[in-house]
């Protein structure tokens, strides 16, 4: 068994005010693990802390057994981390495909920028044209594994919410992580849509070989998919284990799951 | 050659061409990347003084003194650039930043010997004619369209819908603000020498923030997200006031109601975000002859 | 040592109009989280409003100046009316608010230069004897009115901002302007309000800049340093306005004196680049994070 992310001592406040205090916890390789707690518990401060947005106030992320505290966001992505949005963050004036497309060219630099300024002329085929065609392809593929292929020349601002999230995911993947962060990915969706959403995120991690991180409100989601939970309430941990545990574990029961929580 | 086009309209033309070279640089920063400048004018004036200083001071050929031209307004560009958007700074900021850093360029301009100050640099040769300044643009255009279309330009758009969003996926926001910077300051230094050579005179108090505020009335009327609107706009902006005889002020009257009209009534500009492409003009008229795909029976061919 | 303490006067003169411009345009800076680039024109048409009303005859200082922040409040109020308050309405992107205050700038000055005329135009004369002497360095009546006047003024704005009712609607809405709403703040007064303020201060500072150095259309070249100075403070921050308006202006006097006239504006925007990289909260403010 290998550790993907060892987080220790992580805390972050804002102007002397407490966000995350003393995060500790590992996820697993091939895990998915999810985060949870009640609204403002700090859930996706970690998130913000783990892919640089914020530096932490004290603390470190560890990922594949380096340190990437303080690292820049980009620089965070291109060892193999990406992540969705909570208020869903899209190129909104670009199509689904294109924003899958500006995502691929991390991992994919077909062309430089010599080639695109000169080599790229028009009406003769040539190098530049020859990949975008390319690229094209492979985001058509990860549209098709989010399961929104035919909306692939839509305008991402004109798709309904639930389909902006899977395009969400589906240019996270093009990222070609190892690390998977979604954040709330069922939010807004019925409990047979997260259900689907579920079987969904699974499908792809089993066929990526990925390990999922995740923040999630829908119970019967997060039952259902994560192997392991961890448990936050106001910045602080208050539990860990499997989904089982937690389902039994009064204190957690009684901060988050309310009185008249039962497994649906 | 082209003599049959009256030297007039052969002026408006160079005119608009000069501007749509400039407009298509301020294009990339503010329609692809976001980013506003009120410093542009600074930039073409840098330009103007390095072709005008290469030929008449050193006599270098003219293509020499477009290419120094954009390289030295390019390099200048990363002076304000290199600080400013390494800080990251609220777009805002930045903009404010580049007022400062155009003027205080136009202070030196009127103080540096080089340029002979305030009085500035009479006599220059008439290279800028129809056919030079036509390829010129030509060139500009064909670049710009391979900057922005594709790997490169999908980065600064990337960064103009939600820097954010754009960051997360593994772009480097510093990197590509700053290329975008330098390209369109190479643009406008290349219009600077365009126009020095055009209007045969140059003077530090020529390249004032009205430069800057036109060019991006001519990218905003153009539509922001577009190459060809800019252009389109560029045109128009030389042709109008040309036909209607309107004083220059009333022309700026002009170009400030419709920069705020345009931000409220139709903030897109005249292309937003589309193209008039090649392609896309085959296609059309394809359809009016009645043979494209996208006909509907009509006439047999 | 004269000469030091002479410099040390002019620049604190011109510091207390560059504040008073540097309060107003914080002030809009602080609600609508932009920065709106046509207060400068405003300050211009003041200072015509003032020129105007005074060469008549019949209009002393004090009535200059209440026409000229009237003018100036109303102006302002519409500016935000026309230009800005439906671009807030759809939630717009910064950039367009800046386009729109661009258009609105150049749209003013050029209506000035094509109907009054490109002129400077001069100020009657307000005292008799303009200049009193103190400790040796001479300084103007009119400056001593203006420092005084700019004192009381920034005063009474602050003692509105933190006291009364209004003012907490106003500082509600500056620190989260949806949450302001919810609670019962009508947004849409409170900035027109605000705008009607910064239109006032538009007003005293466009008649004290016209007093020193006449009404022309292109004084949107010294208005400009409103913004140099709220930066130095810091944006949004009124005592930062005070204070980087002072700074500027006895900053700008010694170079002048000690370096070069013609390198002042340099520094001055040199000083506003430093500050942007160095220390964008500049010296007061808290740095505000784009809202996306």
């Amino acid at each position: 068994m290998t550790i993907t992310m060892t987080i220790a001592n992580l805390s972050k406040s804002f102007g002397g005010i407490s966000a995350v205090e003393d995060l500790n916890f590992n996820i697993k390789t091939g895990d998915v693990m999810g985060i949870i707690g009640p609204n403002g518990a700090g859930k996706t401060t970690v998130f913000n802390l783990i892919t640089g947005v914020y530096q932490p106030t004290r603390g470190t992320v560890h990922f594949k057994g380096e340190d990437i505290t303080g690292k820049a966001p980009d620089e965070i992505v291109k060892m193999g981390i990406s992540r969705t949005f909570q208020n869903i963050r899209l190129f909104r004036n670009l199509t689904a495909l294109e924003n899958v497309v500006t995502a691929l060219d991390l991992h994919n630099p077909l062309y430089n920028l010599a080639e695109t300024f000169f080599l790229n002329i028009p009406f003769v085929d040539n190098k530049v044209k020859r990949a975008e065609r390319q690229l094209r392809e492979k985001a058509a593929y990860y549209l098709e594994l989010a399961g929104i292929a035919d909306q692939a020349d839509k305008l991402a601002s004109s798709l309904p919410y639930g389909l902006q999230r899977k395009l969400e995911i589906a240019r996270a993947l093009a990222l070609e992580p190892e690390l998977l962060l979604l954040d709330e990915p069922a939010a807004g969706m019925n409990p047979e849509e997260s259900i689907a959403l579920a079987k969904l995120i699974k499908e792809i991690q089993v066929r990526l070989k990925l390990t999922v991180f995740l923040i999630e409100h829908h119970m019967d989601l997060v039952m259902e998919l994560c192997d392991h939970l961890y448990v936050i309430n106001f910045g602080r941990e208050l539990a860990e284990g499997s989904p089982e545990e937690i389902q039994a574990n009064p204190a957690v029961l009684k901060a988050y799951l309310g009185e008249g929580y039962k497994r649906a | 050659m082209l003599s049959f086009i009256s030297p007039y309209y052969q002026s408006v033309a160079i005119l608009a061409m000069i501007n749509a070279v400039s407009a298509v640089g301020l294009a990339v920063f503010t329609g692809f990347t976001g980013l506003m400048s009120l410093g542009h004018a600074a930039f073409i004036a840098v330009g103007a003084y390095s072709c005008a200083i290469a030929t008449k001071i050193y006599g270098l050929p003219f293509a020499v003194g477009l290419l120094l031209a954009g390289l030295i307004a390019g390099l200048t560009s990363l002076v304000i650039g290199i600080p400013t958007l390494r800080a990251k700074l609220r777009s805002d900021y930045f903009t404010i930043a580049t007022l400062g850093f155009g003027e205080a360029i136009r202070v030196l301009l009127e103080n540096l010997s080089i340029t002979s100050g305030a009085r500035g640099m009479p006599g220059l040769a008439h290279y800028s004619t129809l056919l030079p300044t036509f390829i010129v643009l030509a060139l500009v255009v064909f670049f710009t369209r391979n900057f922005i279309f594709f790997r490169y330009g999908r980065m600064a758009v990337a960064i103009r819908e939600d820097h954010i969003a754009a960051e997360m996926a593994g772009i480097n926001l510093f990197k590509v603000r700053l290329r975008s910077l330098f390209f369109s300051a190479v643009c406008a230094g290349v219009g600077g020498a365009l126009m020095a050579h055009h209007v045969r005179f140059i003077q530090p108090n020529m390249f004032t923030n009205v430069q800057s505020t036109l060019l991006t009335a001519t990218v905003v009327a153009g539509g922001m997200g577009s190459i060809t609107g800019p252009i389109i706009a560029a045109v128009i902006f030389a042709i109008v006031p040309e036909v209607l005889r309107v004083a220059e002020m009333w022309r700026l009257v002009a170009y400030g109601a419709i920069l705020v009209a345009i931000m409220v009534l139709r903030p897109q500009g005249i292309m937003g975000y589309r193209e008039i492409s090649l392609s896309g003009m085959i296609r059309f008229c394809r359809r009016l002859v009645g043979t494209g795909p996208g006909s509907k029976g009509g006439t047999a061919p | 040592m004269a000469l030091v303490f002479q410099t040390l006067i002019t620049g604190l003169a011109i510091g207390g109009i560059y504040s008073l411009m540097a309060v107003g345009y914080s002030l809009i800076f602080s609600i609508l989280n932009f920065s709106n680039f046509a207060f400068g024109m405003i300050i211009m048409l003041a200072s015509f409003i003032g020129y105007f009303a005074m060469s008549t005859g019949y209009v002393n200082l004090g009535v200059a100046l209440f026409l000229a922040m009237a003018g100036a409040g109303a102006l302002s109020f519409f500016n935000e009316r026309i230009a800005y308050s439906s671009l807030r309405k759809r939630h717009a992107p910064p950039l367009y608010f800046m386009i729109s205050a661009m258009g609105t700038s150049i749209f003013l000055e050029n209506m000035v230069y094509a109907t009054i005329g490109s002129q400077y135009k001069a100020y009657p004369q307000v005292f008799k004897v303009p200049t009193i002497s103190i400790f040796g360095a001479s300084l103007g009546k009119m400056d001593l009115f203006a420092i005084i006047f700019s004192i009381v003024a920034i005063w009474f704005l602050n003692y509105f901002i933190q006291r009364t009712r209004t003012g907490i609607s106003i500082r509600a809405a500056s620190y989260d302007a949806a949450i302001a709403e919810i609670n019962g703040v009508n947004l849409g007064a409170v900035i027109g309000l605000v705008f009607v303020l910064a239109g006032f201060f538009a007003g005293i500072s466009g008649i004290f800049l016209g007093v020193k150095y006449m009404a022309y259309p292109n004084m949107g070249w010294i208005t400009n340093k409103a913004y140099v100075a709220a930066v130095i403070g810091g944006l949004g921050s009124l005592p930062g306005a005070v204070t980087g308006g002072i700074i500027l202006g006895v900053l700008e006097s010694f170079v002048s004196v000690y370096i070069s006239s013609t390198l002042r504006d340099v520094f001055s925007f040199g000083a506003l680049i430093a500050f942007l990289v160095i220390k964008p909260s500049g010296l007061f403010g808290k740095y505000l994070e784009e809202k996306v």
